[in-house]
C-alpha cells in the first residue's frame, strides 16, 4: 500500500497542492557549531538552521535515491572533480592527494575556495537544467521539478479570538 | 486574512536525502569548467560539496580562482575572497617571511617615504650641486609652458 503511494509521489501523480504541502511538512532545528555549554557569557550561539523533512518523505527519498541512482551520480557528477557524495573516504583522499601533489610540485600553490552559503543560494533553475542535461537522470526529473519548483504558501491576518 | 503563494528560487532542502546530490549537480558545470582550465595549466582540482581546492602554479592560480568565481555566479553561487585561503610550501614561506620583515611598518613608518621623501632628497641633491640649474633654464621652461 505504502509502496504504491510512494511510487505515485515520485512519479508526480498528485496535484501541485500535494507537493506544496509535501515540501512544507518539515521541522526546523538549529545545528550548533559550538555546544551551548562551551560558550562564554555574552557570546552569540553560532547555529545553522537545518530543515528536516518528514519521516514519510525521508523513507521515500532514501528508497528512491538507491545505489543504482547513486552510481549514476558518481559517473556523471563526481568523476573526476567532485568527491563530496558517493565516494568513501573522500576527505582522506583529498587531504593525502593534495599533500602528495604539493610535495611533488613545490612551485605549486593551493587555493582553498569558500562558497558563501552554498546550500541556501544555489539556483534551483540550474539544478533542474542540470538534471535535464543528463539522460541517465531523466527518471528523477519529474520528482525534482515538483519538489524544487513548487510555490510556498504564506498567510497574514488577525488571529481568531 | 491575506494569503499569497511565492516561489522559492534558491537553495536545496537542508537535511533532505537528495540535497547533496542535487547541490553537486547544480555546481557541476562550473566545477568541470574550472577543472579543464586548471588541468590545461598542469594543476588539479578536488571538490567536496561547497569546499573546493585548486592546486596550480602560483603565477596562474589567482586568475583561475577569479574565473571560477565568474562561473559559480552563473548558478547563483558566490566565491568569497575574504574567506578563501592560499597555501604555499614551507621553503617558499621563509622567503615571504623575509620580505614581510623587510617591509615591517615599524621600520618603514611612513607610506610616502619611497615617493615624497626620496623625491625631496633627489631635488635637494640636485639643488646642492647644480644650484643655478633652474636659473639657467627658467626662461626656456617658462616659454614652453606659456606656449
Amino acid at each position: 500500500m505504502f509502496s504504491a503511494y510512494a511510487n505515485n509521489v515520485v512519479q508526480g501523480q498528485f496535484p501541485n497542492y500535494f507537493y506544496e504541502e509535501y515540501c512544507a511538512r518539515r521541522r526546523l532545528v538549529p545545528a550548533n557549531k559550538v555546544h551551548p555549554d562551551l560558550l562564554r557569557p555574552g557570546d552569540t550561539p553560532d547555529c545553522r538552521p537545518i530543515n528536516i523533512s518528514s519521516a514519510e518523505c525521508q523513507i521515500i527519498e532514501r528508497a528512491y535515491f538507491d545505489e543504482s541512482l547513486q552510481a549514476s551520480f558518481a559517473r556523471i557528477v563526481l568523476e573526476p572533480v567532485q568527491n563530496g557524495v558517493c565516494v568513501k573516504g573522500c576527505i582522506s583522499k583529498t587531504v593525502f592527494g593534495i599533500q602528495a601533489a604539493l610535495d611533488d610540485n613545490p612551485n605549486f600553490a593551493i587555493f582553498q575556495g569558500d562558497i558563501k552559503n552554498g546550500y541556501n543560494e544555489i539556483s534551483r533553475a540550474s539544478i533542474i537544467e542540470a538534471v535535464k542535461e543528463q539522460p541517465e537522470l531523466h527518471d528523477i526529473l519529474t520528482y525534482i521539478y515538483l519538489t524544487h519548483n513548487t510555490k510556498s504558501y504564506v498567510a497574514m491576518g488577525v488571529a481568531f479570538t | 486574512m491575506t494569503d499569497a503563494g511565492f516561489k522559492v528560487e534558491e537553495g536545496v532542502h537542508q537535511g533532505a536525502v537528495p540535497s547533496g546530490y542535487l547541490y553537486t549537480l547544480g555546481q557541476n558545470r562550473a566545477m568541470q569548467n574550472h577543472c579543464e582550465r586548471v588541468e590545461a595549466e598542469g594543476g588539479g582540482v578536488t571538490v567536496i560539496l561547497d569546499d573546493n581546492t585548486t592546486l596550480a602554479l602560483r603565477e596562474v592560480i589567482f586568475t583561475l580562482a577569479k574565473q571560477l568565481a565568474e562561473d559559480l555566479a552563473l548558478v547563483g553561487l558566490e566565491l568569497q575572497p575574504a574567506k578563501s585561503k592560499a597555501f604555499i610550501t614551507e621553503h617558499l614561506r621563509k622567503e615571504y617571511d623575509t620580505i614581510i620583515n623587510l617591509l615591517d611598518p615599524g621600520i618603514w613608518s611612513h607610506p610616502d617615504i619611497l615617493t615624497r621623501q626620496m623625491l625631496w632628497i633627489l631635488i635637494h641633491v640636485c639643488m646642492q650641486f647644480t644650484g643655478d640649474y633652474w636659473l639657467r633654464h627658467w626662461s626656456l621652461l617658462h616659454r614652453r609652458v606659456c606656449k
